[in-house]
């Protein structure tokens, strides 16, 4: 005879709801205050303002939803996902409660299915009374505004889904109530953190290693990288397409969902009831879990007592191995030894000789890896790219960036380089006070990137020559100088001239002295066109940080069609600065027609005064 | 009725059920005895079809019962820790088992109302251990199961209801061809009640048989001889006490056969006593060279 409850069980489902009530009732209040009260003020303001003003309620009505569908609402749906996962699988971490969950005349399915049902359509319908009544709220002030509206609704139920998948495979994988938590966090942080980690540890391991601005596995964190795209902005006022890569996302990570819930079904119809109060349930998972919890400490544990006991002091060579090698090691070992007795709840497990074999094989892959890395087997810390490889480089020191792609400044940015590694392999890292922070990024001919970033003392002249050289290349002058590029329009606004002269304060001692003065348009134009582009067709003008430089600052601002923009109409206002030396001809004269006579930059090494207006 | 075949079941490096064998006929009253950790519970628990074992078969009217729906509807399980949602009163707990259980009888809880006196609105958190397994228990019978399961049944329970859930349970055997397994420590009420017993030791049986057989088969003799003679070497003695002159036998192998043999050694006087269940335990295991000072009864 078949069963009646095959795939549904309605009596699980209602029993599963009519307990856990009140956490969806909170979960619908929160949302219904955080809409409701907002939006009633924003139309009565709107309609009672100037028709100016309410336009602007009704961006501050869309950026509402805007920020519902994204920080509020993926917080939301971070913390309600766990929670009624956590509950309505709650039966899985008593053994008593499992028992008589698996006691039941129902197939595992059919108990997945209306535990699971009982979770999300909850918050559905939650999420649908709220998306109807700000909808009848605006229906009645007159001010549909449907859009954001169905945007809000999708959003949100799409990351309640993204979230509970989450959480529902989280819960398949552990037995216990308070490790489910901590499952859930690491499921949802674990690339960021990993990777920021990894990122530390490379940096500490490699000489000149730089770690992305962004973390490259965001996407795989979604919390994250959902909190993350609302701060890039996702307009809800633009069309669809051009918020779509929001959209997608969530689109994909709800996907990733409905997988999650599917694998999450299959392991539940495997699950053994026996494992209720295990850390963790899935047999085969033992293994990866010893492993895990291992390494991810040597990397995230191991990395930030490095940090915290050696980060301060600068040590080099074998110091710094043995110093990386005791902290992971150590690190790895105790979370073995963690992880053992949380499976095996038995410390007597430490006394078997298996254990100790594989802690001994967790602290030699440890080894293998910090020592492998610190003396650069894999070549990354000597590697220099070949002339030909190079597509284009960008070097940055000080104020200064420039990018290049001339044969000429691409060698002498390699020269830079490479003096700086043989610098490293005669001498080791230097921990001379005022580094300064040297940045070297290859674009490669095979569209890779390689990006490296040294400290570099500005007393060390073995190394600064060769990266002013490069600064002072003559395309990188040339890129200094010019205003805008050509087809964008660029207009010069103005012009601010900082500089520094000798003065006799009141003891009759001589100290520089700094004066601001500001120029019009006309008067800036004036000084671009006819005197600095004199002195750069004689390259007399634009070189950095010059004994011959005089101590004066040239800042010239214009406006320019930018070309990020991709509307090409928005402006983007943007400045030069430059300082003359003792070849800038033309430009000291017009300076001096202004009465601006500045010192040479040795000069100003005296003692000196703040700036005047 | 209920079978376990050679069922093998592994916690980790323990192995709860190690090709574990047990034969529950119809209508049957069978009990499983052991001592602590012998897989009593465990094997309940597969009975029930909440553990997947690892290998060999449980049947229930010769069909596997794990993920069995239609099997597991005939199946009652009272646990020795009943289970109730945090803020259900056994009248929910009623509402929710009669959704799963076609057989369950709203009057059958009714009528048996008289028997549990207590307030079926009372949160069962709020009962006592005893009191939650009566619920249990009149759950349980509501069901009108063709098995029940009981682990560790009366534990908590006073004597007057015992004995009432006792009748009941046999009245349920007697009228309707009940099959019962009861998983006990309390080898005293399992002889009152059971018809056939399984001992089992580290996840094995070790005996099981009709309880009046296990009885006949296990004997006590007490024999006194005016000077010290051998035993007959065909006797099988599983333990030998003395004081004075007077020895205690516990033989194995028939009262007929024990004292024939023992007739022939010319004894002053010799006596044969009747056995408890918890006697033949300790003796039975005390030949599978289990330690009897550590039986915990």
């Amino acid at each position: 005879m078949k069963s009646k409850t095959s795939f549904f069980n309605k009596a699980v489902f209602n029993k599963t709801v009519k307990r856990f009530w009140p956490v969806w009732a909170v979960y619908l209040f929160i949302w219904l205050l955080i809409t409701v009260p907002a939006l009633v003020g924003f139309i009565q303001n709107s309609q009672t303002a100037t028709p100016h003003y309410s336009f602007e309620y009704e961006t501050l009505i869309v950026n509402m939803f805007k920020t519902g569908a994204t920080l509020v609402g993926a917080v939301m749906a971070f913390v309600f996902a766990a929670l009624s996962a956590m509950l309505v699988y709650g039966s899985l971490y008593n053994s008593s409660s499992a028992d008589a969950l698996g006691s039941l005349p129902l197939k595992r399915s059919s108990i997945f299915i209306s535990l699971t049902a009982a979770a999300l359509v909850p918050l559905f319908i939650a999420n649908l009374i709220v998306f109807l009544t700000c909808l009848t709220i605006e229906a009645a002030y007159g001010f549909l505004m449907i859009e954001s509206l169905l945007i809000w609704l999708a959003a949100v139920t799409l990351m309640n889904i993204g979230f509970f998948g989450i959480a529902a495979i989280c819960a398949q994988f552990t037995g216990n109530i308070l490790i489910f938590p901590a499952f859930y966090l690491i499921a949802n942080f674990f690339a960021v953190v990993v990777e920021t980690f990894v990122n530390l540890f490379l940096t500490a391991v490699y000489y000149g290693f730089l770690a992305p601005d962004k973390p490259k596995t965001i996407a795989f964190s979604p919390i994250v990288n959902i909190l993350n795209l609302s701060f890039i902005g996702t307009n809800l006022a633009e069309p669809f397409a051009e918020r779509n890569k929001y959209i997608m996302y969530l689109l994909i990570f709800a996907a990733v969902g409905i997988v999650f819930i599917v694998v999450s079904a299959l392991l539940f119809r495997k699950r053994r009831l026996e494992s209720a109060g295990d850390t963790v349930a899935v047999k085969a998972l033992y293994p990866i879990f010893k492993y895990a919890l291992s390494f991810g400490s040597a990397l995230v544990i191991g990395m930030g007592v490095y940090s915290v006991a050696f980060g301060r002091f600068s040590i080099n060579g074998f110091a710094k191995i043995f110093a990386l090698c005791l902290c992971t090691c150590l690190s790895a070992c105790i979370a073995y030894c963690v992880a053992e007795i949380l499976l095996t709840k038995n410390r007597k497990s430490l006394r078997v000789k298996k254990t100790w074999r594989n802690i001994l094989s967790v602290c030699a892959v440890c080894l293998i890896i910090v020592v492998s890395l610190s003396l650069d087997v894999f070549g990354f810390q000597r590697r220099l790219p070949a002339k030909d490889e190079i597509e284009k480089v960008t070097v940055a020191y000080l104020q200064w960036n420039s990018t290049l792609t001339e044969e000429d400044s691409i060698e002498l940015a390699r020269v830079a380089h490479k003096e700086i590694l043989e610098e490293y392999a005669e001498k080791g890292q230097s921990s001379d006070p005022g580094m300064m922070s040297f940045r070297i990024i290859y674009s490669l001919k095979n569209g890779r990137t390689e990006i490296r970033k040294y400290m570099v003392s500005q007393d060390n002249k073995r190394l600064i020559i060769p990266i002013m050289d490069v600064l002072n290349s003559e395309e990188a002058t040339r890129e200094r100088i010019a205003i805008g590029k050509p087809g964008r329009g660029a207009v010069i606004l103005e012009a601010e001239i900082s500089y520094g002269v000798t003065e006799k304060n009141e003891n009759g001692e001589s100290v520089v002295v700094y004066y601001n003065k500001s120029f019009s348009a006309s008067e800036a134009k004036d000084l671009y066109e006819n005197y600095i582009k004199k002195d750069a067709e004689h390259e007399n003008i634009g070189k950095v940080q010059k004994a011959t430089n005089y101590n004066c600052t040239i800042s010239i601002l214009y406006r320019w069609y930018s070309p990020a923009d991709r509307t090409g109409k928005d402006f983007e206002v943007q400045r030069i600065e430059l300082s003359p030396d003792t070849g800038s001809e033309y430009t000291l004269k017009w300076l001096k027609e202004h009465g601006i006579v500045p010192i040479l930059t040795e000069q100003g090494n005296s003692t000196a005064i703040p700036a005047k207006g | 009725m209920l079978k376990l075949i050679d069922v093998n079941k592994s916690f980790g490096e323990v192995k709860a059920l190690n090709g574990m064998s047990l034969h529950a006929k119809k209508g049957s009253v069978y009990g499983i005895i052991g001592p602590n950790g012998a897989g009593k519970s465990t094997a309940v628990r597969h009975m029930a079809g909440i553990y997947r074992q690892d290998s060999g078969q449980v049947l229930v009217g010769g069909e596997p019962v794990f993920e069995n729906t239609e099997i597991k509807s005939k199946i009652a399980y009272v646990p020795d820790d009943v289970f109730c949602f945090p803020m259900a009163t056994t009248q929910d707990m009623m509402q929710y088992y009669k959704s799963f259980y076609p057989n369950f009888r709203t009057e059958r809880f009714e009528k048996l109302r008289e028997l549990f006196d207590f307030d079926i609105k009372r949160p069962m958190r709020k009962l006592s251990r005893g009191m939650k397994k009566q619920a249990g228990f009149w759950l349980a019978f509501s069901m009108m199961p063709e098995v029940l399961i009981l682990d560790e049944p009366v534990d908590g329970m006073d004597p007057v209801v015992r004995r009432s859930v006792w009748r009941l349970a046999l009245q349920d055997v007697a009228e309707r061809g009940t099959t019962m397994i009861v998983a006990s420590h309390n080898l005293r009420e399992l002889e009152d009640v059971c018809d056939t017993v399984g001992i089992i030791e580290k996840g094995k049986m070790l005996h099981e048989c009709r309880l009046d057989e296990m009885q006949e088969n296990v004997v006590k003799i007490q024999l006194a001889y005016e000077s010290e003679r051998e035993l007959p070497p065909e006797l099988h003695v599983l333990n030998i006490s003395q004081s004075g002159k007077v020895k205690t036998l516990i033989v194995k192998g028939g009262t007929e056969r024990a004292t024939e043999l023992l007739k022939s050694t010319n004894p002053l006087f010799m006596d044969v006593l009747n056995m408890s269940l918890e006697e033949i335990f300790i003796y039975e295991l005390g030949g599978a060279g289990y330690e009897v000072k550590d039986i915990i009864l």
